[in-house]
C-alpha cells in the first residue's frame, strides 16, 4: 500500500525518476541531504531526534509532505519542509530513507 | 563565476554515465583548511571523506577547540567547560594533517600560507574558516585588557570562565549588564539566550538580582518569545533596552567600573560586553573581507569573490540571511567538500538547498528555535514561505522538547565535526 503511494507522488514527476542509476540525481540528493545530518545522525545512543534510516522511503516522504502541509504538528519541521520542492522531497527521500528491501 | 552559477540542468545528459565518472576517487590536489571550528574541522573532514587522496592540512593553533554552543551553560554553571572541548585526534586519525600553528599572511599569488614558526605551505585550494575578530576599541575603551574586566565571552573558554566566576561571587541583588553587539555577528541569538540562562541561575540563588541588556539594535533573533518568556519565567528581572531607547552603549571604563550609553551612566556590579565583530584576523590580512569587514562569497561554491582558489565557510563569510551559526557553518562546510570535490574533477557546481535551525533555551527544560531554508542566489537567500520562530503559543510541552532537541543537536554537531 504505501509503495503505491510512493509511485503515486513520484508519478507527479516528470525530471526525476526513482531509480538510482540516474548518475545527476544520485549527486543532487547527496548534495541536498548535507543539512539534515545537522541533527538527524544515525550512531548517538538515546537521541531523541528521529533516525531517518529506520524510515522506508516512501514514509520519509509522505511525513515530509505532511509537515510541509501542516497535517501533522512539529517543532521545527513544519517551518522546514515548507522550504523544499516535491522534487527535491523525492531526492531527500532516496537519500535519506530506507534501502527498499 | 557567474558561468558556474547555472544548475546542473542537464540531469538527461548525465543520467547514462556511471556514477563513478562523475565521482572520481582519485582527484587529488594541497587542500589548505585555515581554521577548526565547526566549518574548518567540517570541510577538512568532508573532504577527506568525499576525495580520499586530497592531501588535507588544517591549520588552527590551539591543540583543543572549546564550542560556544552551549557554553552559556558553563556561565550558570550547569555545564563544565570540558563538556565544551574537542580535540582533533579522530581528524589525525582520518589522515588529516592538523598543524596547531597560526597562519601568518596567505598570499593569493604564489599560493601559499605563511605559518607562525616560519613554515610555508602551498596549496592548490584554500578554505578559510577562521570565524571572528572582536573590533577592540569600536566601544570607546573596549579594548583586550577591558576585557579582563568587563568579559566578552563570545569566545569560549578562559573568558566563559572569567564571567561564571564574577557572576558567581557577585552579592544577592547586584546588576548584572549585558552590552549586546550590532548586526551582523556570530550567534544572532546567543546575548538574549545568555540573560535567561542568567536570570534563571539569578532567580534561584541571587533573587534580589537583575540583568540589563544594553543594545544598539530595535530588534533581535527571536524577539517575541525572549521576551514573552522573560515575563512569564523571571518577571521583571531582566530589562532589555534597545537603541531607540537609549541602549547603545557609546563608552566604558573599567576604573571606575562605569558603562556609559548616549543617556545614561551605569554602575553594574558585572558586565558582559559583547563587541562589534568582522571576519577573522587572518581573512582581513590576507585581503579576503570587503568594506564591511566580512567576507563576500559565491553562494553557489563558497568561492571569494576577490581571490581565486579561496573558499570561505562559516561566520567570516558574508551569507547573509543564514545566519552566522554552529549549523550554517557545518552545513556550509559539507555542501562545500562536495562543491570542490566538483571543481577538481572538473565537473559544474551543484546549486543545492541549505537549511539551519538554532536553538536557543531561555531555561534548561524551555526551548525555542529559529529555522531558515537558503538557496545560492545573490547570497544565500531565504526560500520564501518556509522558516520562521516557535509558535508563541506554543505548549508547555512543545518548549520541553524543543530543549531536549537543542540538546541533542550539540551531541550531532559536535560528534559529526570532531567525534
Amino acid at each position: 500500500m504505501s509503495k503505491h503511494l510512493f509511485q503515486f507522488t513520484i508519478g507527479a514527476l516528470t525530471t526525476l525518476s526513482y531509480a538510482s542509476v540516474n548518475a545527476g540525481e544520485e549527486i543532487q540528493k547527496r548534495f541536498i541531504a548535507q543539512s539534515c545530518s545537522g541533527c538527524h545522525v544515525t550512531k548517538i545512543e538515546e537521541y531523541s531526534i528521529p533516525n531517518l534510516k529506520t524510515l522506508s522511503r516512501e514514509v520519509f516522504a509522505s511525513r515530509m509532505n505532511s509537515f510541509k502541509n501542516d497535517q501533522i504538528p512539529s517543532t521545527v519541521m513544519g517551518r522546514i519542509a515548507k522550504g523544499y520542492s516535491d522534487e527535491e522531497i523525492i531526492l531527500l527521500a532516496n537519500y535519506l530513507g530506507k534501502e527498499p528491501q | 563565476m557567474t558561468s558556474r552559477r547555472r544548475i546542473l540542468g542537464g540531469i538527461a545528459a548525465a543520467a547514462l554515465l556511471p556514477s563513478k565518472q562523475l565521482y572520481p576517487s582519485d582527484v587529488s590536489a594541497k587542500i589548505i583548511v585555515i581554521g577548526g571550528g565547526f566549518a574548518g574541522a567540517t570541510v577538512a573532514r568532508f573532504l577527506k571523506r568525499y576525495a580520499p587522496r586530497l592531501q588535507v592540512t588544517l591549520v588552527e593553533p590551539n591543540p583543543i577547540f572549546t564550542a560556544c554552543p552551549f557554553s552559556n551553560l558553563v556561565i550558570t554553571g550547569q555545564r563544565n567547560l570540558s563538556q565544551q572541548q574537542f580535540s582533533y585526534r579522530f581528524l589525525e586519525a582520518e589522515g588529516i594533517t592538523v598543524l596547531h600553528e597560526r597562519a601568518m599572511g596567505i598570499n593569493t599569488e604564489t599560493r601559499q600560507v605563511a605559518l607562525q614558526n616560519r613554515d610555508t605551505l602551498t596549496y592548490d585550494k584554500i578554505v578559510a574558516a577562521p570565524g571572528i575578530s572582536l573590533q577592540w576599541n569600536a566601544i570607546q575603551g573596549y579594548d583586550q585588557s577591558a576585557s579582563q574586566v568587563f568579559p566578552h565571552a563570545w569566545l569560549a573558554g578562559p573568558q566563559t570562565m572569567l564571567l561564571r566566576q564574577q557572576i558567581m561571587d557577585m552579592r544577592d541583588g547586584g546588576l548584572i549588564i549585558i552590552g549586546a553587539p550590532p548586526n551582523p555577528f556570530r550567534c544572532p541569538p546567543g546575548p538574549y539566550e545568555r540573560a535567561s540562562l542568567v536570570a534563571n541561575y539569578l532567580t534561584k540563588y541571587k533573587p534580589k538580582s537583575k540583568v540589563l541588556i544594553l543594545d544598539p539594535k530595535d530588534n533581535f533573533s527571536k524577539k517575541s518569545l525572549f521576551l514573552d518568556a522573560w515575563k512569564t519565567l523571571y518577571g521583571g528581572m531582566v530589562e532589555w533596552v534597545g537603541a531607540s531607547d537609549g541602549g547603545n552603549i557609546v563608552e566604558v571604563r573599567t576604573a571606575t567600573k562605569t558603562i556609559k550609553t548616549d543617556f545614561d551612566t551605569f554602575q553594574p556590579d558585572v558586565a558582559n560586553i559583547i563587541p562589534p565583530q568582522s571576519a577573522g584576523t587572518i581573512a582581513q590580512q590576507s585581503g579576503f573581507a570587503d568594506a564591511s569587514g566580512w567576507c563576500p562569497i559565491d553562494p553557489l561554491t563558497f568561492e571569494s569573490n576577490i581571490h581565486n582558489d579561496v573558499h570561505i565557510l562559516g561566520d567570516a563569510a558574508i551569507a547573509n540571511a543564514m545566519p552566522k551559526s554552529a549549523f550554517s557553518a557545518n552545513a556550509q562546510a559539507k555542501v562545500c567538500a562536495l562543491q570542490l570535490k566538483q571543481i577538481l574533477s572538473n565537473q559544474e557546481p551543484i546549486s543545492t538547498t541549505l537549511a539551519n535551525t538554532c536553538y536557543s533555551l531561555v531555561a534548561p527544560d524551555y526551548g525555542i528555535s529559529i529555522a531558515g531554508v537558503y538557496r545560492p542566489g545573490k547570497y544565500l537567500d531565504p526560500v520564501p514561505g518556509a522558516g520562521g520562530i516557535s509558535p508563541r503559543d506554543a505548549k508547555e510541552n512543545t518548549r520541553k522538547l524543543e530543549a531536549r532537541y537543542a540538546r541533542d543537536w550539540f551531541r550531532a554537531i559536535t560528534s559529526q565535526t570532531f567525534g
